[in-house]
């Protein structure tokens, strides 16, 4: 159920309506069976399969709570693992497998076997594990009763994409007894901006930039570079309209979920910018498997290890493919680098002067423009075959390399056709509409860094709210595109 | 709520936008935007159906035949049909994309009213028994068919044509956008377009209920193309509507249940496979699609056996005009559509058939 579908917005004006109408005691109950009704929706015997789940490290909750035994913790978290494992990672061992030992076996097996990938599996295990750390490590002040446990992993606005939330983060809206006006009104702007980011700029983005990277060997090698950075710009408006949006519906449910974006491209390091994008998964990797492998409290070299294994991990959380792995491991040997030049050399690699900060945010788009190459290849061929794209495809090395493999026929052949160049590559299309999303993309990390920025406007809440309310559903029913899913869906 | 009355601020913006969007289609303000005249076949059906009511209750009238077809059965011509088969009246039910869903839309209505023509020819038309071709014809969905027909056939629909249903019929403005480009273009030279385009829209209504549903093959003409030319929309059609091809057992459903109260009703009829250009029919056989068991096969392999199956399950003659050797008019004007040229022998090959499938009736 997409959130800007009209399934969803009739499934959530039900829940709404009856949510502020009955009494709070029986809130939780109604956001268990919404919760089930929003994953049901997507396939039946996964949310049995899911309530299973939750089941089970229920029961595990209650024992880690109770003994605080590391061993129950390890069963837990391996049994989540596995789970995901097998749902998400099967296919890629058993060809890692066949790549290893040649084993006919490992062919045939994913060929007999169909597994299906079950809905939001990657993020509710990321959830689930970390209340069964926080568990163990004494951060929840009693255990949790199978409600609350079915209403924090259950609760829908956050169960398929994120933000991947913590028990602290929403325990306290469950006390929320009465609706807050500033409440409504903030969900709705940011139901607004949601729907922008994604339907309206997000989407539209995607006709320049599809193309390309569905024949990138056809694109000039510029046309390569210059769409790693629009591809940037896309990547942010589709995951953070879809954030803005988990917030928004959760916000009308009176629960206040974090941000997973402050301006990350404003960031004048590659350390900040992981504290600026996808901050609850950061914030996950950090507090979960970086500090767990022991963190800053180690040996110089052995940090580096743990920030190159953390980043990689999760790489491979976002899918089970090569390319996500070098992704994680890209941005790992990044940060390790930034680390070792800041803290081991002490050389200030990011002056706090306005042109170095300007400087230092274009510095870190282009490592995330570089990094989404990766990110969006489906294959590792694929991967390097746009990373080749980025440097040869010049009509001067199409000839060259024709010269060289003995094709001047064909060169003359086709100059005699045509008084053109004989060899043309692509050029993408919409490239005045991409400057204006270039534009709504800095406005967007403005009003992100300089939180408060519109407060002054916020008098005319009452007007503004339904006038830009109205003013997007018209965009949105004028100038959406069909069929456009959330990038971050499919992890 | 009532109490918290801040709650209801989403509410009132779905409901001014709402408001904005009835407004804007209206008549006169929507001919700003709109391009299309289609629809007004599905918003004149209702008239028909009170006129064949009417006409069916007449104590002198001619014989009745109602045509439940798609775009490949609008071009009929009326005075062509009365100096030939005076005998018989035309209504015509088909719609642009009318498929079994739409058929069955209005067969309950004449079930539930009790409305028994004489003849009833319901059109099948393979490429709508596609499950996932590239471009899916949406038209009635959206245009014909009501919510309370769509909720009850729900599980015969997927989600994202139930999601799209809902979505045109909660926002038209969804369906027929407004671009800010043909505004200006209508508003041009003292709106001559608008004031053109006003007038075609008010003529096709007019048009529509002076000829009973058919768009009059004098108001509108199918030119032949050449050969050529079909060749090119043959593989464009086939690209769009039949790759890839799996059968919709669904819309097979649908038909079923069209047969059904044809049968209940007593009422002589057929199903037509209606004519399309011989390089698209090659289409229909040379391209490749998975049968039930997996095997690879032509579409029309998948599709002949299963409308021959209900065809001889019901008692109702299945009328292929695309493998009929006694039909030969082979104009077109593009590859699904034939030429205005060929409804004389179309309107032909009709009554032949009809009038042996009304005697062979009679005579059991």
């Amino acid at each position: 159920m997409l959130f800007n579908s009209v399934i969803f917005f009739l499934f959530f004006t039900i829940v709404f309506s009856i949510y502020w109408n009955i009494q709070h005691f029986y809130r939780k109950y109604l956001l268990i069976f919404a919760g089930m009704v929003f994953y049901g929706y997507a396939s039946l015997p996964f949310l049995l399969h899911f309530l299973i789940v939750i089941l089970i490290n229920f029961l595990f909750h209650k024992n880690i709570h109770l003994t605080k035994k590391k061993s129950f913790l390890g069963i837990i978290i391996a049994l989540n693992v596995l789970n995901l494992g097998f749902f998400k990672y099967f296919y890629f061992f058993c060809n890692v497998l066949l790549g290893l030992t040649g084993s006919t076996y490992f062919k045939e097996l994913p060929q007999n076997l169909h597994i299906a990938f079950p809905l939001a599996i990657s993020f509710y295990t990321f959830q689930i594990i970390a209340l069964q750390i926080d568990s163990y490590r004494g951060k929840l002040e009693k255990s949790l009763s199978l409600t609350d446990f079915l209403v924090f992993i259950l609760f829908f606005p956050v169960l398929i994409a994120g933000p991947i939330m913590r028990w602290a983060d929403f325990f306290p809206n469950l006390e929320k007894k009465e609706p807050l006006r500033e409440d409504i009104i903030n969900a709705t702007y940011l139901m607004i901006s949601g729907i922008i980011k994604k339907v309206l700029l997000a989407d539209s983005l995607s006709q320049t930039v599809s193309p390309v990277f569905n024949a990138p060997l056809e694109y000039h090698s510029t046309q390569i570079i210059l769409v790693a950075f629009i591809y940037v710009i896309q990547i942010f408006f589709d995951f953070s309209g879809l954030t803005d949006m988990a917030r928004a519906v959760a916000l009308y449910l009176g629960f206040n979920i974090p941000e997973n974006f402050r301006a990350p491209f404003f960031s004048r390091s590659l350390s900040e910018f992981w504290t600026r994008w996808h901050i609850t998964l950061s914030t996950w990797l950090r507090d979960y498997l970086y500090f767990s492998m022991g963190g800053s409290r180690v040996p110089r070299l052995q940090i580096y290890f743990n920030v190159i294994v953390t980043m990689t991990i999760g790489g491979f959380w976002h899918g089970p493919d090569f390319t996500f792995m070098a992704w994680g491991l890209y941005w790992g040997i990044c940060l390790g680098i930034e680390r070792f030049i800041t803290e081991d050399l002490k050389i200030d690699l990011y002056p706090k002067k306005i042109y170095s900060s300007i400087l230092s945010a274009l510095f870190v788009t282009t490592i995330g423009a570089i990094s989404v190459l990766m990110f969006r290849s489906n294959s590792t061929s694929y991967m390097i075959d746009i990373f080749k794209s980025m440097f040869i495809n010049y009509k001067e090395n199409v000839q060259i390399s024709l010269n060289s493999n003995g094709g001047e026929w064909l060169i003359n052949g086709l100059q005699l056709i045509q008084s053109e160049e004989p060899f043309q590559l692509k050029e993408m299309t919409n490239l005045d509409s991409v400057f204006l999303h270039f534009v709504l993309f800095l406005l967007a990390h403005l009003v992100q860094y300089k939180e408060g920025i519109l407060d002054r406007f916020r008098k005319f809440d009452p007007y503004l709210v339904i006038i830009f309310g109205v003013i997007t559903v018209f965009l949105l029913t004028t100038l959406s595109q069909d069929g456009n899913d959330f990038i971050y869906y499919k992890f | 709520m009532l109490k918290n009355k801040f709650l209801f601020i989403p509410f009132i913006i779905f409901f001014i936008a709402l408001g904005i969007d009835r407004i804007l289609m209206l008549e006169n303000i929507q001919t700003y935007f709109t391009k299309t005249v289609s629809e007004i076949n599905f918003f004149h059906k209702p008239y028909l159906f009170e006129e064949l009511k009417n006409y069916l209750a007449l104590k002198e009238r001619k014989k009745v035949l109602v045509m439940f077809g798609n775009s490949r059965a609008l071009l009929f011509n009326n005075k062509y049909i009365e100096e030939k088969y005076p005998d018989w009246i035309l209504f015509n039910f088909s719609v642009p994309g009318g498929g079994p869903d739409y058929f069955l839309f209005w067969l309950e209505k004449f079930k539930a009213e009790n409305v028994k023509p004489d003849f009833i020819l319901v059109d099948s038309s393979l490429e709508l028994f596609n499950l996932t071709p590239m471009i899916k014809l949406d038209e009635s969905l959206a245009n014909g068919l009501d919510v309370n027909f769509v909720l009850r056939f729900a599980n015969r629909y997927s989600r994202s044509e139930i999601s799209s249903f809902l979505s045109k019929r909660l926002f038209r403005t969804y369906q027929y956008r407004p671009k800010l480009n043909t505004v200006i273009q209508r508003s041009k030279n003292n709106f001559e377009v608008l004031i053109g385009y006003r007038a075609w829209r008010m003529q096709v209504f007019e048009k529509l209920k002076e000829e009973r549903g058919s768009a009059s093959s004098e108001f509108y003409k199918n030119k032949t193309q050449a050969e050529e030319t079909i060749l090119k929309y043959a593989k464009g059609d086939a690209n769009s509507y039949l790759t890839p091809y799996n059968f919709n057992e669904d819309v097979l459903s649908f038909q079923v249940d069209n047969l059904k109260i044809i049968k209940d009703l007593d009422i002589p009829s057929a199903i037509i496979m209606v004519r399309v250009a011989p390089s698209f029919f090659e289409q229909y056989k040379k391209l490749t699609a998975k049968d039930s068991s997996g095997k690879s096969v032509s579409p029309y392999s998948i599709y002949l056996p299963k409308m021959l199956e209900i065809s001889l399950k019901y008692q109702i003659s299945f009328l292929n005009m695309n493998d009929d050797p006694s039909y030969n008019c082979n104009a077109f004007t593009d590859a699904s559509h034939m030429a205005t040229e060929c409804f004389g022998d179309y309107t032909d090959y009709i009554f032949k058939n009809l009038d042996l499938i009304v005697k062979s009736k009679s005579s059991k």
